[in-house]
């Protein structure tokens, strides 16, 4: 039988990190990801057609430092209630490290005064690294199913 | 239909814009037939997405769905996305490559060009039914719009009377527009598109106005990208539909220029951030000069009616603001760089694509405050703005705090709406 124990490590970190979010608390947010990092929103659209660019693109991780940093300090965003849900969680090489591993996203949002709504769905396309004893992501891409978002894309996902 | 359907634009003239424009039905049908399906050029794409014969994508005039084909002969033509026979929205593919076109309803089928090739049953079955001898296939193609590409861009009109493209944006925006489209062949470098709370004429006015920029956009004022003491140009086209916002600086900010001007931001400025004036990653905000007869200038082109060209940092793009009813509209973002572009300037290009579109870190602030400018025009039908920067003026300008632009804009579009 499968030992499962690298599998639940893995749905330990995609939960740390989709709760972090959620709670706004990005320096939870960026302890899920290595010393060295990569991530990345993409449309569908892009994706099918081979085209370059990312919706949101850090390709180091003072990029996606930096990033928090201005939605932190400079972004002007409506403020909204965001509810991650994580789920179907594929990790391709159980074994060896870096694994790779797929899961499946939904977002909802709820914005003051306003009924929840749906935002977005995709899968994450990660590669996972151990340091100091923990499981890290190492590359996240997240790959929406849509070509077009609803308003804006203010927070990662 | 007789005017008095429409709201009266205030006796004080283009210092006001009345809510009704960005949410009165009546006035929306009338954008559509007068603007979008009027003597415009509405841009529908770049050549570099259907570089090969058979090529084609999607795109839209403001509500019509179209298609931009490269024929056999290597022409460009924009087609209507709708069969002739009963209306079916037939292609359903964002793009590819085909030599025609064929309805699922009742499989009539349409070439490159939109002309009607075939339909089943012609001569019906059994000597029974079908078309008479008299059928036209001349008569039964796809709409087709009038066409015109400029340097790469492909721009389309449903009126046989709009000016040359030349004409259409005066002398000064034609050289902005140039400027980017230089006539090095293009590349695509991708596309964001998201939906939005908001009226077209909204995200124009904002593209338009260079005051909102130094207060709005703290990321830009914060690394002197876009910041109130920077020189700045406003060159409006004689029309008033057209104009080009330019500002030059230094990218980076200097210090000892900083700590002058600095004070004097911040104390009108209540969001300027002295506190985050370091990046974890600076080569985020590192340009490659391309453009060698300028100094480091940022470029922010309107092109009457809905579409705007950035360049800005080693960004260019192309957005167009489609319109989906008075209180909404999908934004259409093309990316894109040369083909003789270096793999530096490529990275730069994607790198710089972090500013703009749904996750911008600049237009990001933008967005938002669309959908509340619209919420509140929304519950005041009755109620004006006020657009007194710079005084009355519809000029050139050459300073910052002005919206000079945005009135020009309302002075060609009343003229086009009869309003
Ligand atoms: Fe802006």
């Amino acid at each position: 039988m499968r030992d499962f124990t690298l599998d639940l490590e893995v749905q330990a970190l995609y939960t740390e990190c989709a709760t972090a979010l959620d709670e706004r608390e990005f320096e939870r947010f960026l302890a899920c990801f290595a010393s060295e990092c990569a991530y990345s929103i993409h449309a569908k659209e892009n994706v099918d057609r081979g085209w370059p660019i990312a919706l949101v693109s850090c390709p180091s991780r003072g990029l996606l430092v930096d990033r928090v940093a201005a939605i932190q300090k400079s972004s002007f965003v409506i403020p909204r209630v965001q509810r991650r849900l994580v789920s179907s969680v594929r990790v391709a090489s159980a074994t060896e490290l870096p694994l790779r591993s797929q899961a499946s996203f939904a977002v909802f949002e709820t914005f003051e005064g306003e009924a929840t709504t749906f935002f977005v769905a995709g899968r994450f396309e990660d590669t996972i690294c151990r340091e100091r004893g923990e499981l890290k992501l190492a590359a996240r891409k997240c790959i929406l199913d849509s070509s077009i978002v609803p308003n804006s894309l203010p927070f990662p996902l | 239909m007789p005017d008095h359907h429409l709201p009266q634009w205030p006796g004080e003239g283009l210092t006001r814009i009345p809510h009704s424009v960005y949410t009165d039905e009546a006035i929306y049908e009338r954008e559509q037939e007068r603007i979008f399906r009027g003597a415009s050029w509405n841009y529908v794409g770049l050549e570099a997405e259907i570089p090969k014969r058979g090529d084609f994508v999607k795109s839209f005039v403001g509500e019509t769905p179209v298609i931009l084909t490269r024929d056999a002969e290597g022409g460009v033509n924009v087609l209507v996305n709708r069969c002739p026979h009963k209306g079916v929205q037939f292609c359903q593919e964002a793009a590819g490559n085909t030599k025609t076109f064929a309805c699922p309803y009742h499989q009539w089928s349409f070439d490159l060009k939109g002309s009607l090739q075939g339909l089943p049953f012609r001569r019906g079955v059994g000597g029974q039914g079908g078309f008479s001898p008299e059928f036209d296939f001349a008569t039964h193609g796809l709409d087709r719009l009038h066409v015109t590409t400029h340097r790469g861009a492909i721009f389309a009109s449903f009126s046989p009377e709009t000016p040359p493209f030349e004409a259409y944006l005066g002398a000064s925006n034609l050289g902005y527009f140039d400027r980017v489209f230089d006539g090095r062949p293009l590349r695509v470098l991708g596309k964001m598109k998201q939906r939005v709370a908001t009226n077209w004429k909204t995200l124009v006015e904002n593209f338009k106005d260079p005051y909102h920029a130094t207060l709005l956009h703290v990321f830009f004022a914060t690394f002197g990208i876009w910041r109130a003491d920077q020189r700045t140009e406003v060159r409006i086209d004689p029309t008033g539909g057209t104009s080009t916002l330019v500002q030059t600086s230094p990218v980076v900010l200097e210090k000892k220029r900083a700590d002058e001007i600095e004070a004097d931001i911040a104390a009108q400025m209540k969001v300027f951030k002295k506190d985050f004036m370091a990046l974890a990653e600076p080569t985020l905000l590192r340009v490659l000069r391309e453009f060698p007869e300028d100094e480091d200038t940022v470029t922010m082109q309107t092109l009457w009616p809905n579409c705007a060209i950035h360049q800005n940092l080693n960004s260019l793009g192309v957005r167009l603001a489609l319109p989906r009813g008075p209180n909404a509209i999908e934004i259409h973002w093309t990316f894109f760089g040369y083909e003789s572009d270096s793999p530096e300037i490529t990275e730069r290009r994607l790198l710089h694509a972090n500013f703009f579109g749904p996750g911008g870190l600049v237009t990001g602030d933008d967005i938002e405050v669309w959908q509340l400018n619209q919420r509140g025009v929304r519950t005041t039908p009755s109620g004006v703005c006020r657009v007194e920067a710079g005084g009355s003026s519809t000029a050139d300008a050459d300073f910052v705090i002005t919206e000079s632009a945005v009135r020009a804009f309302y002075g060609h579009y009343r003229r086009v709406m009869g309003l």
